[in-house]
């Protein structure tokens, strides 16, 4: 992989763990994909997925720190200004047409945000709308809810939110999607998981268990 | 000291045990002799190492210690395969298999407890990531086991996907060639295709690689192995054109699943695709595993699936399956003893 230098435009935090990094660089590429961050001197990156659209010069990308981690403790005291170093896109967790569920757990939305265009668009066909599964912790930490929101008002995207801990916890994802019947199922022709490791397990363990033929899901662990 | 408390020597390589000796006032040629004895000669009693000189040795005992990963349960099958089970933390469990044939005994390491790449057909998948394992522990499933001394080949095919780990296993990978003199050449790696893990692997050894690859058609791989909308299969085979495989062997690992990747189609691509390489293809036959929308391809077809390569210039063997009565593939045993999840407060769906 090539890495180029990369100015950093912002830097600031997005809800209450996460943080937004946006990045002055202007490849071209497909939502879904990932670019690998690195700082000068440090040679070990990471993978991040790019949670804005194409088509606006400068990726965001959406984080959270990890107290032990390696890199996310430093990309946190990035300033603009600043260089980061850049490579990719890669990576194939690509939109495809026809009826999609996206299911995202954490910062596993942010391919989903970088496929708002899309959706606008109306690409995936006349009569699909995605339907998007959003959960994490709190309330404050569904990046991109106000876009989703939007969308859903648009009648563009069918949005559920979903949050497990504070005041306004309901149903899990897993409880949920338990509690559909077959035809919820059944109307899907591609299911998009991004998340964890244990969220993909579990959802894709639920949804065979539903019926759902494995050939229907595809998923993006954040390893 | 209590012994526990006592740093392990055990894993460290050459250079670190030069640095470690050199950090104590002593030549830095001392951490070469420590690392004959340690793997050489394969003494783990630091006052048995007559030429360091007692004040170091002295020095030595009361600091380190030199233990190799405990077993904690055998399992051996009709067909001579042994199961051994370590525990590697309170909760966590590693397997590993010698494997005796007539003219090879193989042992298959692990490389991390868990895994986290939710492969759809594994049953080491289910328990997620639960620990990295240190170069010390992939050797101590080599240097603590009967047969050790009689083994000789390595396979990296047991839980967990070694690029995922990769500076232990590189310095695992000296600790058997410079350690205990295991040629390279008997050594071999498995991965799914982590790039810059498979970029490190192929520069900085000469080990044999194998790739587990399971389906030609990318986007069947996707929903086999979620690695492929990471690191798609057309980058890791980029990269691998660029190396010579004429004195390291080059193999794919290819599970045969009833009627998803044993068609005539999927030969026709994977001949397409390997050809250009010099290379081998292992055909597997599944392990079932619990609740799986997969089930193995009948003997007989793979068989045929085999044929039909090999008619197309491909190296193609079946590989046999051994141990089926301990559940010796990946993960079987281990995830008996234990399936461990995060706790529900901790997850964010
Ligand atoms: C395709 C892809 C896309 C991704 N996209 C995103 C994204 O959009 N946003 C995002 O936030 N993340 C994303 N990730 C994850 C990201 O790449 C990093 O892994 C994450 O940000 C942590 O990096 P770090 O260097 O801070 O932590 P690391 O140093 O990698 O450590 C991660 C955690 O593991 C623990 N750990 C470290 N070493 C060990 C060890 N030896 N044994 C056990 N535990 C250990 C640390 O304590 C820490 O809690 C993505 C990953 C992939 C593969
Ligand atoms: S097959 Fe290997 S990489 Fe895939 S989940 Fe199992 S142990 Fe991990």
């Amino acid at each position: 992989m090539i890495f180029v230098r990369s100015q950093v435009l912002s830097s600031d935090r997005w809800g209450l763990a996460g943080w937004r990094l946006v990045l002055d660089w202007s490849l071209p590429y497909v939502p879904g994909q990932w670019v690998q961050l690195r700082l000068p001197g440090l040679d070990d990156p990471r993978m991040y997925s790019i949670a804005n659209p194409p088509g606006q010069r400068a990726i965001t990308i959406l984080y959270t720190l990890l107290a032990e981690g390696r890199l996310t403790p430093r990309l946190s005291l990035l300033k603009p200004g600043d260089i980061i170093e850049v490579a990719g896109p890669g990576g194939a967790f690509e939109a495809e047409k026809g009826s999609n569920l996206w299911i995202a757990g954490g910062t596993g939305i942010a391919p989903f945000l970088s496929m708002q265009k899309l959706i606008e668009s109306k690409w995936y066909g006349p009569n699909s709308r995605p339907t998007l599964l959003q959960s994490n912790k709190l309330e404050d930490d569904l990046y991109g809810s106000e876009i989703f929101s939007d969308l859903n008002e648009r009648n563009l995207l069918k949005y559920y939110p979903f949050v497990t801990q504070g005041t306004n916890s309901g149903p899990r994802i897993t409880e949920w999607l338990d509690a559909q019947d077959r035809s919820f199922f059944k109307a899907f022709e591609r299911i998009m998981i991004c998340g964890s490791t244990s969220m993909i397990l579990d959802l894709r363990d639920l949804l065979l268990g539903r019926g759902v033929d494995f050939h229907r899901i595809v998923s993006e662990v954040y390893f | 000291m209590n012994d526990r408390k006592k740093g392990n020597l055990y894993g460290l390589t050459l250079t670190e045990l030069r640095n470690l000796v050199k950090n104590l006032g002593e030549p830095e040629y001392r951490g070469n002799q420590l690392f004959e004895w340690m793997y050489t000669h394969r003494i783990h009693n630091l006052q048995a190492m007559t030429n360091l000189g007692q004040s170091l040795r002295d020095h030595l005992s009361n600091e380190y210690r030199i233990q190799v990963i405990d077993i904690s349960k055998v399992d051996e099958s009709t067909d001579g395969t042994k199961k051994y089970l370590y525990p590697i933390s309170t909760a966590t469990y590693v397997e590993s298999a010698y494997i005796p044939e007539t003219d090879r005994k193989t042992l298959c390491v692990s490389t991390q407890g868990g895994c986290k790449m939710a492969c759809l057909f594994c049953m080491t998948a289910r328990q997620g990531l639960q620990t990295q394992l240190s170069a010390g522990e992939i050797l101590g499933q080599y240097a603590g086991i009967p047969e050790s001394l009689d083994i000789t080949h390595i396979v990296y095919m047991g839980m967990g996907e070694p690029l995922d780990n990769t500076e232990e296993v590189l310095k695992s990978i000296e600790g058997f060639t410079e350690g205990y003199g295991l040629s390279s050449k008997r050594i071999t790696v498995s991965t799914i295709g982590i790039l810059p893990g498979l970029s490190r692997l192929l520069e900085e050894t000469e080990v044999n690689v194998a790739i587990s690859l399971h389906s030609p058609f990318a986007e069947e791989r996707k929903r086999l192995m979620p690695v492929q909308s990471v690191y798609p299969f057309e980058s890791v085979l980029e990269l691998l054109k660029k190396y010579d495989f004429s004195r390291r062997k080059l193999s794919f690992e290819y599970i045969l699943f009833d009627g998803i990747n044993d068609t005539a189609d999927h030969a026709q691509e994977l001949v397409r695709l390997l050809n250009p390489l010099r290379c081998r293809i292992n055909l597997l036959h599944f392990h079932p595993i619990p609740n799986s929308p997969l089930s193995g391809t009948p003997r007989k077809r793979i068989e045929e699936f085999q044929a039909y390569l090999k008619s197309k210039g491909l190296i193609a063997t079946v590989r046999k399956s051994r141990g089926e009565d301990i559940q010796a593939a990946c993960g079987l045993l281990s995830t008996k003893e234990l399936v461990r999840r995060p706790l529900a407060e901790t997850l964010d769906y």
